[in-house]
């Protein structure tokens, strides 16, 4: 036999429980305002900083899953495709092989990335044991790259950058190999050095 | 002012349907995901919730223990599923279906769904029969086909892919109906408009029939059926005092054969309509309402 004492308790713990959740859950976080980029110094490109197209990328790095380092500056002169995806995320899975395909065509032309989610649901690495791709892979566990690339858990998104790290395409959606290839055709197109005058 | 009393006495919840609207609450406690028109991401993320909500509605601060399973399932070919299937036998041990009748949001929806004034179909041979379908569903959408892909390294939730109209509710509609995810309605595509369809057609079926998505479709319902003899708390029937006359089963608007058993969500309207006061609903030996209940729960009824 439960006494009413008992579940008078209960009742409140419960609503106190609630309130606290209420509370919690619904703080403002003080990370979400970008920093304003520093000083661009020895950049290709006076494009304001940014993650849509026309803007200039803000630097980062990661590490790749292979051990080594992949920094954004480092890749000028190059076209930078960045692709969003997770191992959750079925699309995204299915349309890996294109951009390990692109990687494979293009070479030194084009580096390619995939940063899985900040959402981990299983093992990355291990994941990717699985198959034989050549291109890059990194996990930002921070969230703090993909934040700066307007990514979200809105999965795949795919960013391409032109050889002076300026945004050309950034977008949620799955891509064809077609698709990809002509979106890297205007990177470099984009990207190549003008004649002056 | 006698007539507000009237009506509040008529109209004021169940202790069910506040627990209810408690556990609505609680699992979708992010309201602010609703105002910013995205998920939330946090820690608690990785933590099942008993009752089926789905971790893509803006508020959603835990999983959904049957999209969990399919996506452990999905990744099983790199490490077992343990994590999913202990929160989904703890549950099922301690609470079982009572989930389903007090602790799901979809449930809520169902029953509020299946109050506006309509016709209603009541229950017969053919719902009896329908409700085998959740089994069914449960084999092949749920447990199957995310396994026949896990080993082609694909994930495939399929139930939440293909069927969920809980996902298709909170999470898409959740979502598209805040204007900051205006641009997302180009990616919609066909798998939206088949499960637009599907949610349509549950909710209007809800209209009708007593919780029929629960009755007919839910896999997780299915899931914790299957602990409907051991769970700690449920309705239980003092078999000394029962006479075998069948109010409870005629009283009851869920597919039962008999109380307790796998279809019973554990509402405990069968307990008023019991004339031997033979049932009550316990955990363990404790009994939370029923006969032999504390005094506060006698007080309810005036």
């Amino acid at each position: 036999m439960i006494s009413a004492r008992f579940f008078r308790f209960v009742r409140w713990a419960a609503l106190v429980a609630l309130c606290a959740a209420l509370v919690c859950f619904n703080l403002p976080d003080g990370t979400t305002a970008a920093p304003p980029g520093g000083a661009a110094e020895g950049s290709l490109s006076d494009a304001p900083e940014g993650h849509e197209p026309g803007e200039r990328l803000p630097d980062f790095a990661l590490t790749q899953t292979d051990g080594e380092a992949f920094t954004l500056s480092a890749h000028r002169g190059q076209v930078v495709v960045i692709n969003l995806w997770a191992t959750w995320c079925t699309p995204c899975v299915k349309e890996l092989p294109h951009f390990d395909r692109l990687q494979r065509e293009y070479g030194e032309r084009v580096a390619v990335l995939g940063i899985h989610s900040d959402l981990i649901t299983d093992d990355v690495r291990g994941y990717l044991s699985n198959f034989d791709y050549g291109m890059g892979f990194a996990v930002d566990e921070g969230g703090g790259v993909i934040a700066s690339l307007g990514g979200s858990t809105m999965l795949p998104q795919t960013v391409v950058l032109d050889g002076r790290g300026v945004v050309t395409y950034n977008q949620v959606g799955s891509l064809t190999y077609e698709a990809l290839e002509e979106l890297v055709s205007a990177a470099l197109d984009a990207g190549a050095p003008k004649e002056p005058g | 002012m006698g007539k507000i009393r009237t009506w509040w006495r008529r109209r004021r919840p169940t202790t069910r349907r506040l627990v209810q609207l408690y556990a609505a609450v609680l699992y979708n406690a992010h309201v602010r995901g609703f105002v910013e028109g995205r998920i939330y991401t946090g820690p608690t993320k990785a933590v099942c919730v008993p009752g089926l909500n789905c971790y893509s509605c803006p508020g959603a601060v835990g999983a959904c223990p049957l999209g969990a399973l399919q996506n452990a399932i999905a990744s099983s070919a790199n490490r077992p599923a343990f994590y999913v299937l202990g929160m989904l036998m703890l549950f099922g041990l301690t609470l079982g279906r009572v989930i389903c009748g007090w602790l799901c949001p979809v449930g809520l929806v169902q029953e509020l769904a299946h109050r506006l004034p309509t016709p209603k179909l009541g229950k017969n041979r053919a719902t009896r029969a329908l409700s085998r379908l959740k089994y069914a569903i449960l084999a092949v959408f749920v447990v199957l086909i995310p396994l026949w892909y896990a080993f082609r390294r694909v994930p495939m939730p399929a139930f939440c892919k293909y069927i969920c109209p809980a996902g298709t509710l909170e999470g898409a509609v959740g979502l598209l109906s805040n204007p900051v995810n205006a641009d997302k309605f180009g990616m919609l595509g066909i798998l939206f408009t088949g499960k637009f369809i599907i949610m349509t057609v549950t909710l209007a079926a809800c209209v009708l029939v007593y919780r029929a998505f629960c009755r007919f479709v839910c896999p997780l319902g299915a899931i914790y059926g299957l602990f409907a003899r051991i769970a700690l708390v449920g309705a239980r029937v003092d078999e000394a005092a029962c006479t075998g006359c069948g109010a409870c089963v005629r009283a009851c608007p869920m597919d039962i054969r008999r109380v307790g058993d796998h279809e019973c969500i554990h509402c405990g309207l069968c307990v008023s309509a019991c004339p031997e006061k033979a049932i009550s609903l316990r955990a363990g030996r404790i009994v939370l309402k029923g006969p032999a209940a504390a005094a506060p729960k006698r007080r309810e009824t005036p």
